[in-house]
This record gives structure tokens, sequence and C-alpha cells, in this order.
């Protein structure tokens, strides 16, 4: 292992390795300050432009995105009350009364420390727990890889919506998008109707450019006109004077990065879970609980570390198994897929060098986005009152020219164009987006892997049944399924039953 | 009908329509789509009879939501004409755009496009949209056909 971590720090002292890494951090910092742009949505747009990079430069790319929009969505929650992103509600509780009582820089630096370190603990977890874990997938063979495509989906279809038959419709129709174009073994065309464009399949990277710039862009232009003025509360001292404050605080960033890691792997929880779970833990710890939720410093660092530390918690799963715990890094392995990479132990052992170096970045990435972000918050109320009339149609233009670069072919516009529909449709009726991605990003292998399933028992679906039952490692996997579908409906009926009491 | 039973008698024709395509391809060819197909059928129809009957059951609490109207509890609410609307300037806009591509250039198509949008959405100064179009595209042009090396869109005129 150590001998693959050096073949992945050679990259790092690349220049376009450190200028990616700063144009991403940079980006994401963007990305998180500006509210109603997501990081889903930073990182689809952005992977047509990190295609043609070579595949470690493009990926610390996307991984310096990723962790500075988690990060960064804490700026405008503790400035403006406004969280950049879902990550950050939990840092507003406290946050903003900190800014309230004149204290935004000691606030935005206590974020900001604390994001580091929980980021720099989690990539620790996943350099030292993803290795091993690769290589028991090794054990793994072509019902247990179907299986934990299912179990990817059915596990974001019962957490991320009201409903959970929503959510598996979503899962289940962005699996029929992903059968578009020829059968893996056969070659045959299913829903093509004579487009030529369509007989490869949906691309990818398309198909989440449309699904999450084009319904966020209409959410743009229909709260355009609740924008008004901002005021902000500033104070200029010297953030760097905070850091000692943070570092006595080693119990709390301990436990709130150990949360942040084990919310991540779980698949379908999330950043703002994360924080929350971990500002209530400190809460509950805590001698003087009487001041959460009004201004208390514990509280910012322990939701700020644990919503940092989920990024790399999110990534094990991801790189070694190939299942994505939320829409980002669902979007994140269509940047890892477009480069020809597999998850898996074939990502650690034959791809070392890229993978390692692609981890190692997130160290770089996690400190480098301290001073960014420090640096940025300064200009956080221009940033955030660009208007959405030049925001809205800059989105457009660049999902436009995204999914046209991908394959130089304009056809590929349309189908973006037809998956945002999809993805308006969806947003419309209140379906969750973040199972269909998912169904969209495993749906090949999935399919794939239950054709060579079929193959081996010679077609006969009774034996296919009986191998994933038979098999220890499927069965745990069919169990987890089960398990996940039966705690989605529980929720469900917890929430029905909750608002019927309110009437 | 309220927008989730709506939603469900939708996904339970699209399920129809992709079923009864995905049956007549060779079963060797289509078993996970065949077996997707009934899956989304069964769960759209679980879907609709679950609202259906959860509706009947609260109706007694309050008769303004069980009315069938497109404004109850889930069904259409005054944000979602907004909604529609934005929809139909986004599609539209980026149909056309995309059109116009292939008719003048890139370059001349992403400068009408940003303007147009930008006047469209009330840009308040005027005198800016231009350097901001003419900015944006500059930065667009340089980084996909200049720095990435992607080839331009061809066009009728000004190819």
């Amino acid at each position: 292992m150590f001998e693959n971590m050096l073949l992945g720090i050679a990259p790092l002292f690349s220049v376009s390795m450190v200028l990616a890494i700063a144009g991403g951090v940079t980006g994401g910092v963007l990305i998180g300050v500006l509210p109603g742009l997501t990081s889903t949505m930073g990182i689809a747009l952005l992977i047509p432009v990190t295609f043609s990079m070579p595949p470690e430069i493009g990926l610390a790319m996307l991984g310096g995105i990723y962790l500075a929009s988690t990060y960064s969505g804490a700026i405008s929650a503790i400035l403006l009350n406004i969280p950049g992103t879902p990550a950050a509600v939990a840092t507003l509780l406290d946050g903003y009364p900190m800014t309230r009582k004149g204290e935004s820089t000691r606030a935005l630096a206590l974020a900001t420390f604390g994001s580091c370190v929980g980021g720099l603990v989690s990539a620790v977890a996943l350099l030292f727990i993803a290795p091993p874990l690769a290589e028991f997938s090794l054990r793994f063979g072509s019902p247990e890889y179907f299986l934990l495509a299912i179990f990817g989906i059915t596990v974001i279809a019962s957490l991320s919506g009201k409903d959970v038959e929503k959510g598996l419709i979503a899962g289940v129709f962005g699996l029929l998008l992903s059968t578009i174009g020829n059968h893996p073994m056969t070659g045959f065309m299913r829903f093509t109707y004579d487009i030529p464009a369509l007989f490869d399949g949906i691309p990818l990277v398309v198909s989440l450019i449309g699904l999450y710039s084009i319904p966020e862009v209409i959410d743009i232009l229909r709260r355009r006109k609740t924008s008004g003025r901002i005021k902000l509360n500033p104070d200029h001292s010297n953030p760097v004077k905070f850091l000692p404050e943070v570092i006595g605080q080693k119990v709390n960033l301990i436990r709130s990065s150990l949360i942040g890691i084990a919310v991540g792997i779980i698949p379908g929880v999330g950043c703002s879970v994360g924080g929350f779970l971990s500002y209530d833990a400190a809460k509950r710890a805590s001698k003087r609980s009487g001041e959460f939720g009004k201004g208390s410093p514990v509280g910012v660092i322990a939701s700020e570390t644990a919503n940092n530390a989920v990024t790399g918690g999110t990534l094990i799963p991801l790189l070694t198994l190939g299942v994505p715990g939320n829409p980002v890094t669902a979007v994140l392995l269509g940047g890892i897929m477009i480069h020809g990479l597999r998850p898996g132990a074939e990502l650690f052992t034959l791809n070392a060098d890229i993978v390692y170096s692609f981890i190692l970045s997130l160290f770089i990435s996690n400190l480098l986005f301290v001073p960014v972000g420090l640096f940025m918050a300064k200009y956080c109320v221009k940033l955030i009152q660009i208007p959405r009339s030049v925001l809205a149609p800059a989105i457009m233009a660049m999902a436009v020219i995204g999914s046209y670069a991908i394959r130089g072919s304009m056809e590929d516009v349309w189908i973006m164009l037809f998956v945002g529909f999809c993805g308006f449709i969806m947003h419309f009726f209140g379906v969750p987006r973040a199972p269909m991605v998912l169904g969209l990003v495993l749906g090949t292998m999935a399919e794939g892997e239950l054709s060579r399933s079929l193959a081996i028992v010679h077609g006969d679906v009774g034996a296919f049944l009986v191998q994933l039952v038979s098999r220890p490692i499927s069965l745990v996997i069919l169990v987890l399924c089960i398990f996940s579908l039966v705690q989605g409906i529980r929720q469900q009926m917890k929430k029905s039953n909750d608002m019927k009491n309110q009437i | 009908m309220t927008k989730d039973q709506t939603f469900a008698v939708c996904c339970l024709l699209l399920s129809i329509y992709l079923g009864y395509e995905v049956f007549a391809y060779p079963s060797d060819s289509s078993f996970f789509p065949r077996v997707l197909t009934v899956v989304m059928g069964s769960l759209s129809l679980l879907f609709f009879l679950r609202k259906s009957f959860s509706r009947k059951g609260g109706g007694a609490v309050n008769t303004e939501k069980d009315r069938p109207t497109c404004k109850s509890e889930s069904g259409l609410v005054s944000g979602d004409a907004d909604a529609l609307k934005a929809a139909a300037l986004v599609f539209v806009s980026i149909a056309v755009y995309s059109m116009l591509i292939g008719v003048v250039n890139y370059e001349v198509a992403t400068i009408l496009f940003l303007t147009s949008m930008m006047l469209l959405l009330k840009f308040a100064r005027i005198g800016w949209i231009f350097v901001i179009a003419g900015g944006f595209m500059g930065l667009l042009w340089g980084i996909f056909f200049h720095l990435l090396g992607v080839s331009r869109p061809d066009s009728i005129f000004f190819s």
C-alpha cells in the first residue's frame, strides 16, 4: 500500500495539478457560497472541463470542488443566515447568532478550521480504510455486484423523500434510462428509435448536466423576484488568532470527525445529517448546552467538522464498491467513469497511481480551502448578489457547451434537454432525483452483472434467485436491501402518523 | 386528482408503454428492462392506491383538502404556475439557442442568447449586458475550444 501511495505523491508536485486543485477549490467555494448552486450541479457542469485532462488531475479538480463547496455553504450561513448548501443548515443555528453579536470573523474562522480538521481526518480514514475494503471486494462476483447496485438505489430511495414509492419509481426510471442503447452482451438495440446518438446509450455526463442544471435554473428563475438587498454585520479581526480555540476543542473535533465519517460511509444519509448528529452530540456533551442556538462556538465547530468529515466517508464505498453515498458522489462516480476507471480492487491495483494521487490531493484541497474560503468570505455579499438574470443564462450556456463538449455532438444537447425535462417533471412532482441518478450511474453495471449471472446458470431465473440467497455475501446485501426498504416504509408511516396527530 | 395521483397515473401509463415496447424485443436482450417496467408499473399502481385511500381516510379532517381540485394539499399551488412559466422559458430558449448555433456560429449564437436572456429577465444595467455576454462567451470559448481543444460546432453561416 505504501508503495502505491508513493506512486500517488509524484503527480501532486506538477504545476498543472496544483492549478487544477486551486481552480477546483476556488470554484467549489463560489458554488457553495451562492445559494441555488449546488455541489452536484457544479460538479456535473464541470465534468466536461476535466474530461480532456489526465485522470489524476481531473479527479483532483472534482475532489477540490466537492470539499470546498461542502465547506463554503457555511460562509453564507454564518454571514447572511442563508445556508449555501444543505450541509450548512446546522452551522446556521449558532453561526448567524455569532455574526449578530459582532463575531462573524470568529464564527467563520471556527467553521473553516473545523471543516479543515474534519476533512483531513476523513481523508486519513479514506486512505487507510479504502484499500482493505477494495481488497475485500475481490470476493464479490456478478450476483453481489448486481445486488450492490440495487442496494444503492433502495437505500437512497428509502431515505430521500417522504414517499418511498416515489424514490423507488425514480430509481427504476433511472435504471430504465440506462438500458437505452445496445445490450451489454447481445448488442441488441433497445429504445433507440433509429436515432444514432442513442446507439451507445444516453451519455452519463450529459444526463447528469441535464438532470441537475435545468431544474436548478428553473428554480432560480422562479425565485427571481424574491431577492432583496442584504446587509452584513462585519468585524475585521484576524481569523488566525482563533486557531488555538479550535485546537483546544480536541474531544469535539474527534467526536465530530468520527460521526461525520460514519455517516458518510452509510449510503444515503448525507452531510446535513452528519452536521445535525454531531451538533446534537456536542450539545448533549456540553456543560453549557443552554448556549446552543444562541451563538455557541462549540456548535459551529461540531457541525462544520462533521459535515466536512462526511466527504471522505462518502468516498469510501464509492471508490471501493462503486456505491455512491449521495447525489454529489453519484455525479463524481460519473466523473471517475468517463476517465475509463472502474471502482473496486482494480482501481487500487491497476490504477493505484491515479487513485492515491486523488486521495492525497484531498489533503491539499482541505488545506487550501482555508485561505481561499477566508479570503472569499469578504466578498460574500457581492457574490451572493450576482443577479439571477445573469446567473441563469450563464448556467444554461455552460450546460449547452458542456453537453456538446463530451462527444462533440449537438445531438447531446437535445439529450441533455430531454433529461432536464425529466428532471423538471420530477422536481415539479416532488420526486427525489438522487435515486434516478444512481439508477443512471449503476444501471449499466446492474444489467451487465445480471446478464453475466444469468449466463452462468444458462438463463435459468430460478437458479439465479437461488444463487442470491445461497452465497453468503449476496445474502447479506439482499438482507440490507430489504432492511433499507423496511426502514424507509417505517419512517414514512411514522411521518404520516405525526402529520395526522398534528392535524 | 391530486399532484401525487397525477404522477402515479403518468408513471403507470409510461410503464405500460415501455412494457409494450420492451416485451416486443427478444427476451435474452430485454430481461432487465422487462423486470423494470413491471416493477415501475406495480409501484405506480401501489402509490396511486395508497394516495387514494389516504385521501379518503383523511376526508373528515378538512373538506377543503378533500375536494378534487388542483389546489389541494399536494395539488397545484400558486408557485407551480411560476415554475411552469420558468420551465417553458428555459426549454424554449435553450432549444432556440441550440438551433441558432447550427445556423450562425457558436460565438454569435452565444452572445445573442446571453444578451436576449438578460434583457428578457430584466437585468437592470443595460450597458453591462454586452460586456457580460461577450466576456462570458470569451471565457467559455477559451476554456472549451482553446484550452481543451474541443472542435467548434458546425454552422451554416460564419463557420
